[in-house]
């Protein structure tokens, strides 16, 4: 009776180690993930951190440029494992960046992966002033700024802005995402609606801050 | 017996298969100038891991433009090398592509017939 009760006990603890591997075959799921994974940047000076997980002894950090999927490593601005809690790339302006942290146990296990989310770095801007000479209409209303990339604006180029009669200067940025001619036009609209006729022109050459491009064309020889 | 010495002599070559400390060699870096006017140096990045990343700690050097090469004297290991280009407003490109210094190491020859 003692025997079969200590085989029963036996099976069901064989039974039960069984069903535990089977659940959880590896130590995937034993590690947490890290948290609050964010991103910040300084000008060009971006910086992805996370705080520590528990168990943890690295971390694979992993990050895309411009919204592609996340797999393959060759396409990423990082794809590697190492033990800080940051990571430091230079961002470039008018791109998006997705990233995302695991974390990783001694016997090299992830941990689930945890998306910090998307950053977007901002178009470069521009200043530009514009004055012009007022209109003489007793009922003008208003004055229709208009710009476009390129020599020509026209009454079809989108609107910067409106500025109210009498103003006669405009001071604003317009945003950009590399350098370009950029042209500015204007009408006049009165008080019932009606629009003027297209202004002359003036043109602007917008520099951006963008920076250099990536350097292309790297090779290394070895000499023994 | 033959044998015995055969087995010394693989111990002796694998032993040396690695180059012995002191073995240095050289890694020449050379690149294609970047387009712009304003660019004013390049930085050389160097990583022990496949992953060269322009980290602070990894900036192994910067290169004048328009000088596009640098040399690497006196490496003991694999290294990877990356460069960016910066302009006069400290503006650092992205990362070049990586490239690869492999370490040289000797390969056993003959046979122990």
């Amino acid at each position: 009776m003692r025997l079969r009760r200590t085989l029963t006990t036996r099976m069901i603890s064989a039974l039960l180690a069984i069903l535990a591997w089977i659940v959880m075959p590896t130590g995937v799921w034993a590690l947490d993930p890290p948290a609050s994974i964010s991103m910040t940047v300084s000008g060009t000076a971006a910086t992805v951190s996370w705080t520590s997980a528990a168990g943890a002894a690295n971390y694979a950090i992993r990050i895309h440029k411009g919204g592609t999927p996340y797999e393959p490593c060759e396409s990423m601005i990082a794809c590697q494992t190492q033990a800080g809690l940051t990571y430091n790339f230079t961002a470039q302006y008018n791109a998006t960046y997705d990233f995302w942290v695991h974390a990783v146990d001694g016997g090299g296990n992830l941990s689930a992966t945890v998306s910090g989310g998307s950053f977007t770095m901002p178009a470069q801007s521009a200043n530009v002033t514009i004055t012009w000479a007022p209109n003489t209409e007793a009922d003008m209303s208003y004055y229709s700024i208009r710009a476009a990339v390129g020599p020509t604006c026209t009454r079809s180029s989108p609107v910067l802005t409106s500025v109210p009669h009498p103003t006669t200067t405009w001071t604003g940025s317009v945003s950009a995402t590399t350098n370009a001619l950029y042209a500015f036009c204007m009408t006049a609209v009165d008080r019932t609606g009606n629009e003027s006729g297209i202004s002359n022109t003036i043109t602007r050459e917008i520099i951006v801050s963008l920076g250099p491009v990536q350097p292309t064309g790297l090779t290394v020889q070895v000499i023994p | 017996m033959a044998t015995k010495r055969c087995g010394a002599a693989i111990v002796l070559i694998v032993l040396l298969a690695t180059a012995p400390p002191g073995w240095a060699v050289t890694a020449v870096l050379s690149w294609n100038p970047n387009p712009e006017l304003t660019v004013v140096s390049y930085r050389v990045y160097r990583t022990a891991t496949s992953q060269c990343a322009p980290l602070p700690v990894n900036l192994l050097a910067t290169v004048q433009a328009p000088n596009t090469q640098y040399v690497d004297v006196g490496i003991e290991h694999t290294q990877y090398y990356c460069i960016t280009a910066v302009d006069e407003g400290l503006r650092e490109s992205t990362p070049s592509s990586t490239v690869t210094a492999a370490y040289p190491t000797v390969t056993p020859g003959g046979s122990c017939d």
